[in-house]
């Protein structure tokens, strides 16, 4: 253990609070607080629900009204993929969206996990335009194993022209990537909280005008029909403080620690492979090959160590499932020896760098 | 006046290292069940280092075919809450593939040759003993914990495999594949409690475990029904044939040999014998010939057997073999287990020095029982005891062999 204390480099998987966001928790949780009432402290409670909607929409450079507010990515990403008779997802999507249209059609990625343009045209060339109606294409802002961003615009750019709904699941790029919906054709972006430092069970949608949304829950009617149940008002101003906050700006240096720390890696154990590391990436994620070291090993003797990082999605169990993101990019050869290494608002250049070494000293001892 | 004399004692911690027990790291493998939590948490109790490790090895879901069912089952989850509350690091390791190739395949292959494997002597061997223990080295935890009831013992600084306090706890029968190199590494501080001692520890620990029933079946075969996970994983692997007496008479029918084990009695799907009134005695099986198919059954005096073949033969602690066999000309006297349930029987050993040796190899080994037993199936396993109160456990083999005679009879 460092004598500082766990070092925590997850984010990619849940980030702490965020100081800003537990202050406006508990501020609005000191009273009664359902937005439906019609009494004085439901008026109370709509109005500062909405002023954290007006802030959420402004830091996802969208119109406020079209925002629903929901538990989550998991759930933002059901709802849209529900509203469409056909679905055409990339490969590397997260399970959020892969589970729950299993039969979609997939898009091809590079090796370095960055859609096909070229086969994404093929996809939809080969529809006919009644057909086109009812499709969506669902494409990650950027990939939670690997932190490489896909070219919005251009994907954007070929739904337009096809006539498709576009769905972005920006999950990892909230808060670390600025993206504009409208100059990339976007119809429907989907968030959480958790990942930028709000609570956990915050998310939300956001819908172009005209576009379909419908609850997946039946009940009371709130967020215009959009989402029954009371608003999680609490999680909101938490989520919303998160997101005034989290700005990507505030991630700029963290590129410099990010790459400092891949290059002493490297440069001690040439045989460890960066993950996409000659596509845009997402400026806090790592992902690193280990070749000939275990990764469910590696973590845990990282773990004693005194750095938290991981392999990708893990079931509930704790037991990691094979990497469909790695066997996307045809890097088979990487399956279970592959660690992400994913920063936060709270990690600092010193954290990679004992990762880093952490990383080298276990490597050089144990890979055979 | 004299200053004060400083005694310097090397003390060796409970797990037999000289130093503090914190400063010694020691991987315990976490089942869920009650032993391997008691394990952890005396551990814990005496200040060392504990990591527990729970490992993951088969599909939860899919063996108890719940729909929606989690990939890990209860016992996954037991063992992490029993960890949270210890407040000790645990980990889940996916052994789900090793596990398959090491012990299951094993088990459905010795099962289609006619054979009653015993899958968790090979879990022991392999996927335990030898990859999570691989793990724990490379955690560099010290050594490796589990809750079996053996004990592990020096007998004149040699490391010896000994049978636990409590008989009917016992475990050495699924322990005997284990090397000398693996025994160093281990510890089983369970092996001179009782099972009522390690329940009462688990209250005084406030263990969540504490009043779970002790496993009965294999593990991933729920129900004991191991011949419908055999069809499970060989479909068309298995095919029907005769069941043929000794006498060569046909008396019916079987949808195969793996619903068959050498001395069954019972189900056999066929009634006494009709055709003779004279010969009325319950028919019991007495061969299985897998490869023609047939299950050979006949009067239970044919499944009489005196010598026993071993093969992938063992030793825990070659020095006392050789020891013991130095001076004795006609078969060492020992005691033979040939199941788990049986007592173990008087038998000479009778050992050429070319085949003492302790590797995973294909000496073979043959064990002249004293008294002729009965129903003994290849698959099994023979592990020999030997010392005062047949307590020393000197190693075993997997029966190869077991020729009745009928067999013998039968040329």
């Amino acid at each position: 253990m460092s004598t500082a204390g766990p070092v925590y480099l997850d984010y990619n998987a849940t980030a702490p609070l965020r100081p800003e966001a537990a202050e406006a928790m508990m501020e609005v949780s000191r009273q009664p607080a359902n937005p439906s009432s019609i009494h004085q402290f439901g008026r109370a409670a709509r109005s500062h629900m909405e002023a954290a909607r007006k802030t959420i929409a402004d830091s996802l450079n969208v119109q406020p009204s079209a925002l629903t507010f929901t538990s989550g990515g998991t759930e933002s990403n059901n709802m849209v993929l529900a509203g469409f008779q056909t679905v055409l997802a990339s490969s590397v999507e997260h399970e959020a969206v892969l589970a729950a249209r299993p039969e979609a059609n997939l898009i091809n990625v590079d090796k370095n996990g960055v859609v096909s343009l070229h086969h994404l045209e093929t996809l939809l060339s080969a529809l006919s335009d009644q057909d086109k109606a009812g499709v969506l294409v669902s494409v990650m802002a950027a990939n939670n194993e690997t932190g490489v961003i896909q070219p919005l615009e251009d994907i954007g750019f070929v739904c337009r022209q096809h006539k498709v709904a576009f769905h972005t699941d920006m999950v990892q790029a909230f808060g670390k990537l600025e993206i504009t919906p409208e100059e990339s054709s976007i119809d429907y972006l989907t968030v959480s909280g958790h990942k930028i430092g709000a609570p956990t069970g915050t998310g939300a949608v956001w819908c172009r005008e005209g576009r379909p949304l419908s609850s997946l829950l039946a009940g009371g009617g709130q967020e215009q029909g959009r989402r029954s149940g009371t608003e999680n008002l609490s999680g909101i101003c938490g989520f919303a403080a998160a997101a005034r906050v989290a700005q990507p700006s505030t991630f700029e240096q963290m590129r410099l620690w990010r790459d400092e720390a891949e290059q002493l890696i490297i440069q001690h154990c040439p045989k460890v492979e960066i993950m996409g590391v000659t596509a845009a990436r997402l400026v806090n994620t790592t992902c690193l090959f280990l070749p000939g070291l275990a990764a469910q090993t590696a973590i845990m003797a990282l773990d004693l160590a005194g750095f938290a990082v991981s392999s990708g999605s893990a079931c509930s169990s704790g037991k990691v499932n094979p990497s469909h993101v790695l066997k996307a990019m045809g890097r088979d050869d990487a399956a279970g020896q592959v660690i992400r290494i994913s920063g936060g608002w709270k990690t600092t250049r010193q954290d990679f760098y004992g990762l880093a070494q952490a990383v080298i000293d276990l490597y050089k001892r144990k890979a055979n | 006046m004299s200053g004060p004399i400083h005694i310097v004692k090397e003390e060796l911690n409970s797990l037999g290292f000289a130093k503090a027990p914190a400063k010694t790291r020691v991987v315990v493998a976490m089942s869920g069940g009650v032993d391997s939590s008691v394990t952890a948490a005396m551990l814990v109790e005496q200040g060392f280092e504990v990591i527990g490790i729970t490992l993951q090895l088969y599909d939860h879901g899919v063996a108890v075919q719940a729909k929606g069912a989690c990939c890990a089952g209860a016992d996954i989850h037991d063992a992490r809450l029993v960890a949270g509350g210890l407040g000790i690091p645990h980990y889940v390791l996916d052994y789900e593939s090793l596990f398959r190739e090491r012990v299951v395949d094993d088990f459905v292959d010795s099962y289609l040759a006619g054979h009653t494997p015993i899958p968790c002597v090979r879990c022991n061997q392999t996927v335990k003993f030898r990859d999570l223990l691989a793990t724990a080295r490379e955690l560099d935890a010290d050594c490796l914990a589990t809750g079996h009831y053996v004990r592990r013992e020096m007998i004149d600084s040699t490391l010896s495999l000994q049978r636990a306090l409590d008989d009917s706890k016992d475990q050495s029968y699924f322990l005997f594949a284990t090397t000398p190199e693996q025994l160093d590494y281990l510890r089983f501080p369970l092996g001179g409690m009782t099972k009522a001692e390690t329940r009462r520890l688990a209250e005084k620990f406030n263990l969540p475990v504490s009043d779970k029933p002790d496993s009965q079946d294999i593990c991933f075969v729920p129900n004991g029904r191991y011949a419908d996970v055999v069809r499970k994983l060989r479909p068309g692997a298995i095919e029907p044939g005769i069941i043929r007496h000794l006498d060569g008479t046909v008396l019916g029918q079987h949808k195969g040999v793996i619903d068959y084990t050498i001395g069954q009695r019972r189900g056999l799907g066929i009634g006494g014998r009709k055709t003779d009134s004279k010969d009325n005695s319950p028919l019991y099986v007495v061969g299985i010939n897998a490869d023609k198919h047939e299950v050979i059954v006949g009067p239970q005096s044919a499944l009489a057997c005196s010598d026993v073949y071993l093969t992938e033969v063992n030793w825990i602690s070659p020095e006392l073999v050789d020891m013991a066999t130095a001076h004795t000309k006609d078969g060492l006297p020992v005691k033979v287990k040939l199941r788990n349930t049986a007592p173990a029987a008087p038998a000479r050993l009778l050992i050429k020095p070319d085949q003492s040796q302790n590797s995973y190899g294909k000496a073979t080994l043959r064990i002249a029982l004293e008294a002729a037993e009965f129903g003994i199936a290849p698959g099994q396993a023979g592990v020999i005891y030997s010392g005062e109160n047949d307590k020393l456990v000197l190693g075993g083999g997997w029966i190869a062999h077991a020729p009745t005679h009928a067999f013998n009879n039968l040329g």
